[in-house]
């Protein structure tokens, strides 16, 4: 986390900061549009929170941001035969399984400072931040919905997350998409129990 | 505007069977990768944010 801790300062993504800042461009449009037009609305109606790093040298630019949320993996392990019979003895807390989770919403690196491995420094500093034993909450989860494209998905493989569904088929199929229908987006996950402090 | 974020699914049959066995299996396992330089790094970072 070389360039983050000694050349940049983590802050909230604000309306203050965007209006100071030089233009965030990342190399996706979706990215560029969420951080320029949807991000303020989803922390306002505290359903995201942003935060970016900007560099120490010149703080109009923002290096990178991402936004997230609360969020859990339910798992329902009752086959469907056996779900109708025992459901109605069952109380619906009981049926299910939900492990705690952070979403990551929104993840980009602005495109001067691509290739320099800083997104990796992000999210080793995103897990970092929940395994922290001051994390104030449970967490054993992050989980992304990746742009289902090589270089997203390459970038979250590489970051040891894993596909949430095993195949595109069974991600469609969930969502209940046609095969014709295109998969915008794959859910991944990173398992935080695998990361150890020494103390 | 941007694509929605979309909340987390249930799992349901074999995606949660895998997911359940795969959550376990992680939960009884002792090597885990020793992210204490990470840590350290993200407190500076924290600290120098004053950001919590």
């Amino acid at each position: 986390m070389d360039f983050l801790e000694s050349k940049c300062s983590f802050k909230n993504f604000t309306e203050e900061l965007i209006k100071s800042s030089n233009s965030f461009e990342c190399d996706n449009s979706d990215l560029n549009d969420f951080f320029q037009n949807d991000c303020l609305n989803y922390s306002k109606d505290l359903l995201g929170k942003s935060y970016c790093f900007t560099l120490d040298d010149d703080d109009t630019n923002i290096v990178c941001a991402f936004t997230i949320s609360n969020d859990s993996i339910k798992v329902n392990t009752l086959p469907n035969n056996r779900k109708r019979h025992i459901n109605k003895s069952i109380p619906r807390q009981k049926q299910f399984k939900s492990y705690p989770a952070v979403l990551i919403g929104r993840l980009g690196v602005n495109k001067n400072f691509g290739r320099q491995g800083i997104g990796t420094e992000l999210m080793d500093f995103i897990k970092s931040w929940f395994i922290d034993k001051d994390n104030k909450t449970g967490c054993r989860f992050i989980v992304v919905d990746s742009y289902n494209t090589k270089e997203a998905l390459n970038y979250y493989l590489k970051n040891n997350f894993h596909f949430l569904f095993s195949t595109e088929l069974q991600e469609k199929e969930h969502m209940g998409l046609t095969i014709s229908n295109e998969l915008k987006t794959r859910l991944m996950f990173f398992d935080l129990i695998n990361l150890g402090i020494e103390n | 505007m941007a694509i929605t974020i979309k909340n987390i699914p249930v799992l349901n049959n074999s995606s949660a069977k895998s997911f359940v066995v795969m959550a376990d299996n992680a939960s009884k396992k002792t090597v885990v990768v020793n992210f204490s330089s990470q840590v350290k790094s993200a407190k500076n970072i924290l600290e120098k944010s004053k950001l919590k």
